[in-house]
């Protein structure tokens, strides 16, 4: 019996740590998301270091954009 | 019994995010923005019909309404119609930024607190609540799509003047 409602205490804070992690952006918070900061590709420079990097030192290049989708099929 | 405590965890878990979902509705009393935090000239509305905008300058459907409600504002504010664009930007220079360009003759409020606006919990950007006479909502409109959402409102005004 104990070890029942520890279970379901145990799922019940699993639960609600999982809900957690899914808060909806509500639609008048979405200004935040629409600022420049929030664009991947603001940094011109610092993204073609990047894509140098993982070409140079693990060779993989791809996988963003059009391009390469990461299917292997391109 | 078993399961008591699982069930009345996802009983106060939908309870809960129903609430935290639900906003104001048709029928609704509409709360009074200069209750929460709204900073601006707001005209008195008593007795009349009030078109109550939610926008925000980043936000490109909402830009694009203003000049409609604009139109209704000319066309009905005689009658007894008011329009009240509350901006809800958080960053109250852009938003004044914007509506310096468009020189509307409807008062324009910030909430940059977003304390109304929280309450009012528009579903979309932007939104419109049409508040009656009597203080209680009439209709909502969702998003803005030009010509026909004027149309729409247009006839929602009209009816709720009479």
């Amino acid at each position: 019996m104990i070890m029942n409602r520890l279970l379901c205490a145990l799922l019940c804070g699993f639960f609600s740590l999982g809900a957690g992690a899914c808060a909806r952006v509500k639609p008048w918070e979405r200004g935040q998301l629409a600022r420049p900061v929030m664009d991947p590709s603001r940094d011109t420079l610092g993204l073609s270091m990047a894509r140098h990097m993982y070409f140079s030192r693990e060779a993989a290049s791809g996988g963003e954009g059009v391009g390469g989708g990461g299917c292997g099929c391109n | 019994m078993k399961y008591q405590i699982l069930l009345k965890y996802f009983f106060i878990a939908w309870v809960t995010a129903a609430a935290a979902v639900a906003g104001v509705k048709p029928g609704d009393v509409f709360p009074d923005p200069s209750a929460h935090g709204v900073v601006g000239k707001l005209p008195a509305v008593k007795g009349k019909v009030v078109l109550y905008d939610f926008w925000a300058s980043w936000c490109a459907p909402c830009r694009a309404a203003l000049p409609g409600y604009e139109k209704l504002y000319q066309q009905f504010h005689a009658q007894g119609f008011e329009v009240i664009a509350i901006g809800t930007d958080t960053d109250a220079a852009a938003a004044k930024a914007f509506v310096g360009k468009l020189k509307l003759s409807f008062p324009v409020v910030a909430d940059t607190g977003q304390k109304h606006v929280e309450l009012v919990a528009p579903p979309t950007m932007p939104t419109a609540y049409l508040v009656g006479r009597d203080g209680k909502v009439v209709s909502v409109h969702e998003g803005f799509h030009g010509a026909k959402s004027l149309k729409k409102m247009e006839a929602a005004i009209a009816a709720a003047l009479k």
